[in-house]
């Protein structure tokens, strides 16, 4: 059988795998309804990563299962569904009614499960994981992981001589992810990567500190994927310069993740900035 | 007429490239161009086929301005001079699996992602350079 049925808390997740075909598609439907009759549940989620081929019929079962949700109050999003599916929807003229989310986060988010504005603490441990394991394979060193903190309205911006900055978008918010550090660790780290010897931050090398921080958005975004999150990439970008402080607008909330070295103290920051809805607002 | 590879590294970052550089000169012995972005690597390519003197390898990173990684392999696999050659191996922070998988579709020989060591790019290189008769390069 190409899908699944599992009741969630809050809502019916629907799996589908493989390719989604007619005599399939007249079982889902009739499957769920039983399932949302038997859990009065009224929101569903279906899960479409996993699907190869649809045919019509099937898609039409899904627009009947959301007419039926329609019906009762209720709604429902496809998450993951391929650019294939996509067009068939949008040919057949139910993009509208078949709405799809690149994750599960943005889905439960439009369903009203997910918080979009508050910083999810589960972000902290991909973004530490991922820290750690670049600097270990690109540089050579290993990083001591001192306490995560969230920062306070009032404590100081990030401090370093140099930063590396790379914005973190995803369906439900928009953030940064900073990485700073003093001139002495900087000189170390290019020591390390390059095997060149500098006196100080030069210019001709503190785009390493950028693709530092695109490394670790790049590693941290697959064990976000795991909690639901669709990490976009973006291109990275670095100022540099003694003690410049930088400043996160927005109304999201900073975690400091501090990491000890021999060569002194690396601090990444990740902050959301704003909800998604916010800024397409401020756009 | 050329005897050793030419070998192209195309990532918006100089640091980037002199690690790659670093890593493969001690073993392959090619001759090294560099591209800071999609545009001029693909600038290089196509100057490189008209002087007869092909790019055999390009180590393309996906996330550049201008023209990104995945833009100039759809470009140069729709060339039809260019549908085979060169052989390209992506290195890149692009993580997703379905990335991937959609990267891979315009013949790409290798996907790395970052970061890497020094073993990842040069076992990669030397398995295409040896599938490409360069036996004496590596």
């Amino acid at each position: 059988m190409p899908f699944e049925v599992v009741k969630q808390n809050d809502y019916l997740l629907v799996t589908l795998s493989g390719d989604c075909l007619l005599e399939a598609g007249v079982s889902v439907a009739e499957r769920f309804r039983a399932e949302m009759e038997d859990s009065k549940l009224k929101l569903a989620v279906i899960l479409c990563s996993d699907c190869g081929r649809m045919d019509k019929a099937f898609m039409r079962e899904l627009v009947s299962i959301h007419q039926h949700l329609k019906s009762k109050n209720g709604k429902m999003r496809l998450v993951g569904a391929n650019d294939q599916l996509l067009q068939m929807f949008q040919r057949n003229g139910v993009d509208q009614v078949l709405v799809n989310r690149l994750s599960l986060r943005g889905a439960l988010a439009d369903l009203g499960l997910a918080k979009a504005k508050e910083f999810d603490v589960n972000f902290i441990n991909p973004f530490l994981n991922a820290t750690v394991k670049v600097f270990k394979v690109q540089c050579f060193m290993e990083l001591k992981p001192q306490k995560p903190r969230v920062k306070s309205g009032d404590e100081a911006p990030l401090f370093g001589d140099v930063s590396g900055i790379i914005s973190v978008n995803s369906e439900t918010f928009v953030g940064n992810l900073a990485i700073s550090m003093s001139e002495k660790t900087f000189v170390a780290v290019v020591k390390k990567m390059l095997g060149e010897t500098v006196a100080g931050i030069t210019e001709r090398h503190v785009d390493l500190v950028g693709e530092l921080a695109n490394m670790i958005l790049g590693q941290a975004k697959l064990e976000l994927a795991t909690l639901g999150y669709k990490i976009d990439m973006a291109l990275p970008s670095c100022v540099w310069g003694k003690d410049h402080q930088i400043k996160h607008f927005g109304s999201g909330r900073c975690v400091v993740l501090p990491f000890e070295t021999p060569f002194g103290i690396i601090c990444s920051e990740i902050m959301t900035q704003s909800t998604i809805d916010e800024a397409k607002k401020a756009a | 007429m050329k005897t050793r590879p030419i070998i192209l590294l195309a990532d918006d970052s100089p640091s980037i490239r002199l690690i790659i550089r670093n890593s493969l000169e001690p073993w392959i012995d090619a001759d090294f161009l560099e591209a800071n972005d999609g545009e001029d690597a693909d600038r290089i390519i196509q100057e490189q086929n008209l002087l007869g003197l092909p790019v055999d390898v390009v180590v393309l990173d996906w996330m550049m301005p201008k023209l990104s990684g995945v833009g100039l392999l759809r470009k140069i696999r729709s060339t039809e001079a260019l549908s085979l050659q060169p052989e390209v191996i992506m290195l890149t922070a692009e993580t997703y699996p379905d990335q991937i998988s959609a990267c891979l579709k315009f013949r790409v020989a290798c996907y790395l992602t970052k970061p890497f060591t020094e073993q990842d790019i040069v076992e990669s290189m030397q398995k295409i350079l040896l599938n490409g008769g360069y036996r004496d390069a590596v």
